[in-house]
């Protein structure tokens, strides 16, 4: 039985009709899974891109936090070290009204002993003349 | 002075005394109470205390008659 000519050239171009349009498939499936990768890629990066941003806000908002505590630990040194060297004035300047108080005392109680020491060898030979005038013996 | 020239004159008497022999209790007490009159604060202080401060007394009524004297 001899095959017609015809058919064998009708299978042909099924055939090559068949492998083109898979080959259109292949290409046209290549391509969706492309963009659905690409688009997913996307979305991904925006998310990163996103939280970066607010990570970079966040960093921003720590740096201004920790430049504010900066400061008011610079404010806090600054009047400590005012409110010492302060103390340390005062500390000076009432040791040397201590040392000047201490110093008239000092005075004050040499020229009371003096005193004393002279009113008591004057009633100490009063005493006696008396004692021995009123008929005390030795 | 709360103290009379007699007292003082006594006191004087009593102190001098005590630089040669012991006074008796009864002498220590009658001083005490002369400076003790003189000076409220000697009340709880010792016998020696007592004729110290005694003797400055009588050297400051001395000083005080002898300047009374010259004036």
């Amino acid at each position: 039985m001899e095959i017609p000519d015809q058919l064998i050239v009708t299978l042909l171009i099924g055939l090559l009709l068949a492998v083109l349009a898979q080959a259109i498939l292949s290409y046209r499936a290549f391509y969706q899974h492309k963009d659905e990768v690409r688009n997913h890629v996307d979305a991904k990066s925006e998310n990163i891109v996103k939280s970066i941003e607010n990570w970079n806000i966040k960093n921003e908002n720590c740096s201004i936090r920790i430049e504010n505590i900066s400061a008011r630990l610079q404010s806090f040194e600054d009047k400590q070290e005012r409110a010492n060297k302060d103390i340390w004035n005062r500390a000076d300047l009432m040791e040397r009204r201590i040392q000047d108080d201490l110093s008239q005392l000092k005075k004050d109680i040499l020229v009371l002993q003096t005193t004393s020491e002279l009113l008591r060898e004057i009633g100490l030979r009063g005493s006696d003349d008396t004692y021995l005038r009123q008929g005390g013996n030795r | 002075m709360p103290l009379s020239p007699e007292q003082l004159e006594r006191m004087q008497y009593l102190l001098g005394k005590s630089q040669h022999t012991s006074l008796t209790p009864t002498e220590q007490n009658e001083l005490r109470r002369y400076v003790v009159a003189e000076k409220p604060e000697a009340k709880d202080v010792t016998f020696e205390t007592v004729v110290t401060l005694g003797l400055i007394i009588v050297g400051a009524y001395l000083v005080y008659k002898f300047i009374e004297s010259t004036a």
